[in-house]
């Protein structure tokens, strides 16, 4: 009952404090809402009618230059996309050590190893890798296969829409080839015809025609491929990003009021009286993680409710798993309130949060982050937040692939609480 | 016999080096108003923190009803109430939600927490702002509140830790007439701390004089005042005159003479009871005169003084009091 009477009095308390409230609330919609009105729901992209960007990888050069039809595939893909090749080192600046040192030279090589971590990481729905041979086994009529890298993970739709592009190059290529190899054979069937009628056909044709040389033609084939041994992930739209984004980002100033909270009573005394009564510390704790954890949902609840009414945002397939990731993001929320509260780190607090919200991806992809900051992003729980929320909402995924991420986020819950109680100043 | 709510029994709370509480002895009767006299720092929130189990002692011992305050705290708390010297309230629950708050940490519940909320509020006569938020009050009413909240689980040891500190007039004579009404018409027992000797005297059945860490006076406050005597004079003199101060202690109507430092001296006569001259700066010496008759005695001393050519820079006659009592006994204010 201590208990009860503790989380009602708390959550008066929040309730009636329009600074937090404020700070809770409508911070995170004053910028979820301009976000998501100002940006299309499909993504960031400023410029709709700049062409979306393809890695190419082209195996097939000769003395330096693509070959022939490879250059005829590169030219047809060009009127579609943008296409990304011939990388630097600094374009592989983002990825592995082992993707920057196979880019110390510019090359195919250092093409294709980018395009896969491209597709792995979701920043590009294809890549093209244009095999060595390539325009050698169009002029031989050989078969040839070119090879689409796909990200499984992306609309399907996007996908197909390469799928066709490439296709389209290909087929081009193939027909032009068909049609010169007609040629030739007509050249051969010419020799048959009359003298008059040779000179008249060669003469509006300009000249001698080459040696017929009868050949088979070239069957271009378009191999979709998934990029092996790295985690897919799928990349969120405005909304997927925006709306979790600063939903998590504002989550974790829960920390802030908290600790706020554990301060007035610690100031006015109130902290002292309490221990007074004969309500355990246990009692008093459990209150206050009980009050701030309905604040936490309730502020969660909002922020989807916002974004599924007004913006049509899904929230996946997964309710449940939606709700128990709520309780442990908001659980390591306000346990790490208390352990601050207990370290009486009360100043700099709203700067840390906002800058560990930025490394954790609630602004805008972590993806889009260098190496370094995605390897220590990992430290704070506003990372597993996002990548929980992004699992369930952005890639339809259930329970049981975010069950790590309530793991880690209940261990942070747990580690902070156990500081927590350690540390605080019973005697105010 | 007398039946005591409380004994404390050789207290001792030290912080590192510094001794806060400092072997202190004391038992407070049933039914009793009991008073701590000392000034700020001088360890009577310590005392009653020991005592309401919010920490416990360095050593030594205590027992509220029976109960040991270390190994029985769960049921010594049910029996107190503590009134602390901070506004412990929260400032944007009504006054009826703090009291209501505290006393379901009591267990009370429904009807009867409700009947009890209105019984406390009324008795502090804080019914009509009720249900207005505390940081709309004023600070007299502040306190009527965290009054009230210490009352919640009708008590039958309350310890009230300086309830009068920044109060206004109105709210100061609510609270001594709602500790007396406490005390006269439910026998409530009472330990009550304050710096103010007016209160002590004026409330208390006995009072416990403290001073850093150290009980050093207990009794009743007439018999405390009745054992100094008819009061103190200061003289401030020219010179620290050795062969003045043995005349003058030889006078009849005087019990003792001793030269007091010049800090001492000015902080005693910041407050005097009469000021018949006062105080200069360029005093040397301040001759503490501890008279069995005021009057008889300040005769002969202005006797002697203008027989041996004495002079006299001020003079301060102090009325006998509980602030001059705790003169006499520390050499210094209770204010200070």
């Amino acid at each position: 009952m201590h208990i009860l009477a503790v989380w009602l009095k708390d959550l008066k308390l929040l309730l009636r404090d329009r600074g937090e409230m404020a700070s809770l609330f409508l911070m995170p919609l004053a910028f979820i809402l301009p976000i998501c009105l100002a940006f299309p729901a499909n993504g960031y992209n400023l410029t709709e009618d700049r062409k979306p960007g393809l890695p190419v990888a082209n195996f097939d050069v000769t003395g330096g230059q693509p070959g022939e039809h490879a250059q005829t595939l590169l030219d047809s893909l060009a009127e579609s996309y943008t296409l990304e090749h011939n990388l630097t080192r600094a374009d592989a600046a983002a990825f592995s050590a082992e993707v920057q040192a196979i880019c110390a030279t510019t090359g195919p090589s250092c093409d294709e190893v980018t395009a896969r971590a491209r597709v792995a990481l979701d920043w590009r729905t294809a890549a093209v890798v244009i095999p060595a041979g390539f325009s050698n086994a169009i002029d031989a009529g050989e078969s040839i296969s070119v090879t689409l890298l796909y990200n499984p993970s992306r609309n399907s739709a996007e996908r197909q829409l390469v799928e066709g592009v490439l296709t389209g190059g290909a087929m081009r290529v193939s027909i032009e080839q068909q049609l010169l190899n007609g040629l030739e054979q007509f050249g051969d069937l010419l020799d048959l015809a009359p003298e008059e009628i040779q000179t008249n056909i060669r003469a509006s044709n300009g000249g001698d025609a080459p040696p017929a040389a009868p050949t088979l033609a070239p069957a271009i084939a378009v191999v979709s491929v998934q990029p092996g041994a790295v985690r897919i992930t799928t990349q969120p739209n405005t909304l997927q990003q925006t709306i979790p984004g600063y939903t998590v980002m504002f989550i974790y100033f829960l920390i802030g009021t908290v600790v706020a909270s554990v301060q007035l009573e610690r100031n006015t005394g109130v902290l002292r009286r309490l221990l007074v009564t004969p309500m355990s510390k246990s009692a008093l704790l459990a209150g206050k993680i009980l009050s701030a954890l309905v604040i936490g949902v309730l502020q969660v609840a909002a922020m989807f409710a916002v974004g599924a009414i007004f913006f049509g945002l899904t929230l996946g397939n997964a309710p449940g798993a939606l709700v128990v990731l709520t309780i442990a993001v908001v659980l390591s929320a306000v346990c790490i309130g208390l352990a601050a509260a207990a370290y009486r780190i009360e100043r700099g607090l709203t700067i840390m949060l906002i800058v560990g919200a930025l490394i954790a991806g609630c602004a805008f992809p972590a993806d889009w982050l260098p190496p370094f900051l995605r390897t220590i992003n990992i430290a704070l729980p506003q990372t597993w937040a996002m990548q929980g929320y992004q699992d369930l909402i952005t890639r339809g995924m259930g329970f049981g692939a975010v069950l790590p991420e309530i793991g880690v986020l209940l261990g942070f819950a747990a580690i902070f609480f156990g500081l927590a109680v350690r540390k605080f100043d019973w005697e105010g | 016999m007398p039946g005591y709510i409380l004994e404390a029994n050789h207290l001792v709370k030290q912080y590192g080096a510094l001794t806060a509480v400092n072997d202190v002895s004391f038992a407070v009767e049933e039914g009793e108003i009991f008073g701590l006299l000392g000034p700020n720092g001088a360890g009577k929130s310590t005392a009653i923190a020991i005592l309401s189990g919010l920490f416990p002692p360095t050593s030594g011992g205590a027992a509220i009803g029976g109960l040991d305050v270390v190994h029985n705290l769960a049921k010594v708390k049910q029996i107190i109430g503590v009134v602390p010297q901070d506004l412990a309230l929260y400032p944007t629950l009504s006054g009826r939600e703090n009291v209501r708050f505290f006393g379901e940490l009591y267990g009370l519940r429904g009807k009867g927490l409700q009947t009890r909320v209105d019984e406390v509020l009324g008795y502090v006569g804080m019914q009509e702002r009720a249900n207005d938020r505390v940081q709309t009050y004023s600070g007299g009413m502040k306190r009527r509140i965290n009054l009230a909240a210490g009352l919640v689980n009708h008590p039958r040891l309350l310890f009230l830790d300086e309830p009068t500190v920044g109060v206004d007039p109105q709210s100061r004579n609510h609270i001594f007439e709602s500790v007396a009404r406490l005390n006269r018409e439910q026998g409530m027992s009472i330990l009550y701390t304050t710096h103010y000797m007016e209160e002590a005297e004026r409330l208390c059945h006995r009072v416990g004089i403290i001073d850093r860490g150290k009980l050093i006076a207990l009794d009743t406050p007439r018999r405390l005042i009745a054992a100094l005597g008819g009061g103190i004079i200061q003289l401030g003199l020219a010179t620290m005159d050795e062969a003045a101060r043995a005349a003058i202690e030889a006078l009849p109507a005087v019990r003792s003479a001793t030269f007091a430092t010049e800090s001492t001296m000015k902080s005693a006569a910041s407050r005097p009871a009469e000021v018949v001259m006062p105080v200069q700066a360029n005093s040397k010496a301040v001759l503490k005169i501890e008279a069995s008759h005021n009057n008889d005695a300040l005769l002969q001393v202005l006797h002697y003084c203008n027989e041996a050519d004495v002079e006299i820079l001020s003079l301060d006659l102090l009325e006998p009091n509980l602030e001059t009592v705790f003169l006499n006994l520390t050499g210094k204010s209770l204010r200070d």
